[in-house]
């Protein structure tokens, strides 16, 4: 499918709240950089399904991860709208949108961004501090999400003690204790070698099948190559959708 | 919020450590602010003492010491005693000291009688009135009347009344120089509070009656202030007359100016101290937020929310400033108590009793409220702004790169 499919009335018209997670529709990013002005995202249209793997691929500086951060309501567009189950990102005040990213949005980022001081444990908890459950149902929870990535025996572990791909799987850990309806990948792999990149692609993509929807920023096309769909992007601009034979 | 004292208290030591060097001055404000209100708030103790003005053709003499009998008569006289032997005698006895906290009476005697005459009194407060007149023989004397305190004691004597003092204790031991036991005085005049009033009285009566001498003025205090006021009142009354201070009261003024300038030298410090402090205080809580923009983005982006942020620094950091504020005052304590030991040892007169650990350390509700106070004020000052900053990073922006 050509960027230009894109422009057929299943993009351009508002799709059915059902049928799409999040729909982004003709967005743009533009940073100000005092005189300068750099367009990370120009006019990108996206629909994502429930429970479906997509894959973005492109080189450094195309605008992936620019996608991804508009699409998980980090940021917002500077022209167009990311829906959200039809709801306007960019029209949510910071509590509902916390409350968005905190209860349906799981992040992965390639450099695992947990907290340095707190355990494994308390890193895959720390979604469900702010989402007010208590003590005892968090740590439950959490140490079933570490299970779930094979990590519940490195619990009491901080972050240095562990590998980069046990870092990445604590990260996904993270991701998936809230039960998100989508988790958003950069560049997952990029940081790890072949075989642990394999293993969190396993574990990210087999997450599919519990109805959860995959967006991965990546540029493994091993990783491309077992998602759904793929997007190219190339200047901040999607130019190919294809989807899996 | 028992989860929220625990996610902060998780962080304390991490932050307390990088808060040192910033938190140093604080902590030194504080401390030198403890000081400053324990040095200010005594440093010499409590005793009883005596002043004797005695005006002679070459000036007035005013001699210190210690004075046993108010600690005495707080012995000598109990309610049950007095009132039956009051009875017994159809006399009005005077209130006993143990229910009296001030008491003042004045025996004027004749050149006949070389008894001494005597004032004594525990509180010099408010005495403005002189009605009646001054007693002219031994067995006269005029008695201070609504003293706050035991006016109702005093509200049925009235002049002419005769009254009289037990002087000896219930062990029968005597106070030398002191009202005869069980001997009978009339009431010739009432005085009210200021007792620089008496004092004036006293001097022009006896510079009126010169065939009057006045041998001495005894004065019994239990608060060293009310001693020092005492003091400044009799030596500003003689006016014309030349004063001799006794070396015990140029000991106690050396105290009160050393403590006077130790304080000022504490309000300079502190103040500055507390000033600097402030200022490397917020320096170190927009540090603690600089170096933890990442934890902020990580945190904002699994769904904290902004309001949830600034909550969570503003009680890390007041969590800080109490810590602070503990170390602070007890090294405060222990400096205002050195320097009052020192004072004390230095200067205080020898009839100050130490009151025990009071003496060194005189610690009140004010002396730990006022640094605490101002410390959480500052704290939460000092927190606000890094706090508002820290919950308004985007994530977008400290996420994207490694650092």
């Amino acid at each position: 499918m050509r960027n230009r499919d894109l422009e057929r009335p299943e993009y351009s018209e508002r799709p059915k709240h059902s049928e799409y997670l999040i729909v982004a529709n003709h967005i743009s990013k533009t940073y100000d950089m005092g005189r300068q002005k750099i367009h990370a995202l120009r006019d990108v249209s996206l629909a994502i399904r429930r429970g479906e793997s997509l894959a973005i691929l492109g080189p450094s500086g195309c605008g992936k991860t620019t996608l991804l951060n508009l699409l998980g309501g980090l940021d917002i567009p500077s022209q167009g709208e990311v829906l959200f189950e039809s709801k306007n990102l960019a029209s949510l005040r910071d509590p509902e949108l916390s409350d968005l990213r905190r209860r349906r949005i799981g992040f992965v980022f390639q450099f695992y961004n947990l907290i340095p001081n707190r355990t494994a444990l308390e890193n895959v908890a720390l979604p469900l501090f702010f989402a007010g459950k208590n003590d005892k149902d968090s740590k439950n929870a959490a140490l079933q999400a570490l299970e779930e990535v094979g990590l519940s025996e490195r619990c009491d572990h901080f972050p240095a003690e562990l590998s980069g791909g046990e870092q990445q799987r604590v990260a996904i850990a993270r991701a998936l204790v809230i039960k998100p309806s989508v988790i958003l990948a950069d560049e997952p792999t990029g940081n790890l070698d072949s075989a642990t990149g394999k293993l969190i692609i396993d574990t990210l993509l087999g997450q599919k099948d519990r109805g959860i929807a995959i967006v991965v920023a990546t540029h493994d096309a091993r990783l491309a190559g077992q998602a759904d769909r793929t997007a190219n992007m190339v200047d901040g601009r999607i130019v190919r959708v294809e989807s899996a034979r | 919020m028992e989860r929220w004292v625990g996610f902060a208290l998780r962080d304390m030591r991490r932050n307390l450590r990088r808060l040192l060097v910033s938190a140093t001055a604080f902590i030194l404000g504080i401390a030198l602010m403890t000081a400053l209100l324990i040095v200010a708030a005594g440093g010499t103790g409590v005793g009883l003492a005596e002043l004797t003005g005695a005006p002679n053709a070459s000036g007035v003499e005013l001699v210190l010491r210690p004075a046993p009998y108010p600690v005495l008569f707080q012995q000598i006289f109990s309610q049950d005693e007095l009132e039956k032997v009051g009875r017994m005698r159809g006399v009005r006895w005077i209130t006993p000291f143990t229910e009296l906290p001030a008491f003042f009476v004045w025996n004027q005697t004749s050149p006949a009688t070389p008894i001494p005459r005597f004032i004594l009194t525990d509180s010099f407060r408010d005495l403005e009135v002189v009605s009646g007149r001054l007693p002219i023989t031994a067995n006269e004397i005029v008695v201070s009347t609504s003293i706050s305190s035991f006016a109702p004691y005093l509200a049925g004597i009235k002049v002419g009344d005769v009254v009289c003092f037990q002087a000896t204790n219930r062990w029968g031991e005597s106070v030398e120089g002191r009202p005869i036991d069980g001997e009978e005085f009339t009431v010739t005049g009432l005085f009210r509070p200021p007792v620089s009033q008496v004092f004036k009285y006293a001097i022009a009566f006896g510079r009126r009656n010169p065939h009057i001498p006045i041998s001495s003025i005894l004065v019994a205090f239990s608060n060293p202030e009310d001693l020092v006021a005492a003091y400044r009142e009799l030596a500003a009354r003689y006016d014309g007359m030349p004063v001799f201070f006794d070396s015990e009261l140029v000991r106690h003024e050396e105290s009160v100016e050393m403590r006077r300038r130790w304080s000022f030298f504490l309000v300079l410090v502190s103040g500055a101290a507390t000033a600097i402090g402030s200022v490397t205080l917020v320096n170190g809580f927009q540090y603690l937020s600089l170096v933890r923009r990442r934890e902020i983005g990580i945190m904002r982006s699994v769904g904290a929310t902004r309001r949830q942020i600034l909550a969570l620094f503003l009680f890390e950091h007041l969590s800080a400033v109490i810590v602070f504020l503990i170390i602070g005052v007890v090294v405060g304590m222990a400096l205002g108590g050195g320097a009052n030991t020192l004072i004390f040892r230095r200067y205080a007169p020898q009839f100050w009793y130490s009151r025990g650990l009071y003496a060194m350390f005189p610690i009140t509700w004010g002396t730990l409220a006022y640094p605490a106070l101002i410390a959480l004020a500052i704290g939460l000052v000092a927190s606000m702004i890094p706090s508002i900053k820290a919950s308004g990073i985007a994530p977008v922006e400290v996420l994207r790169h490694e650092e």
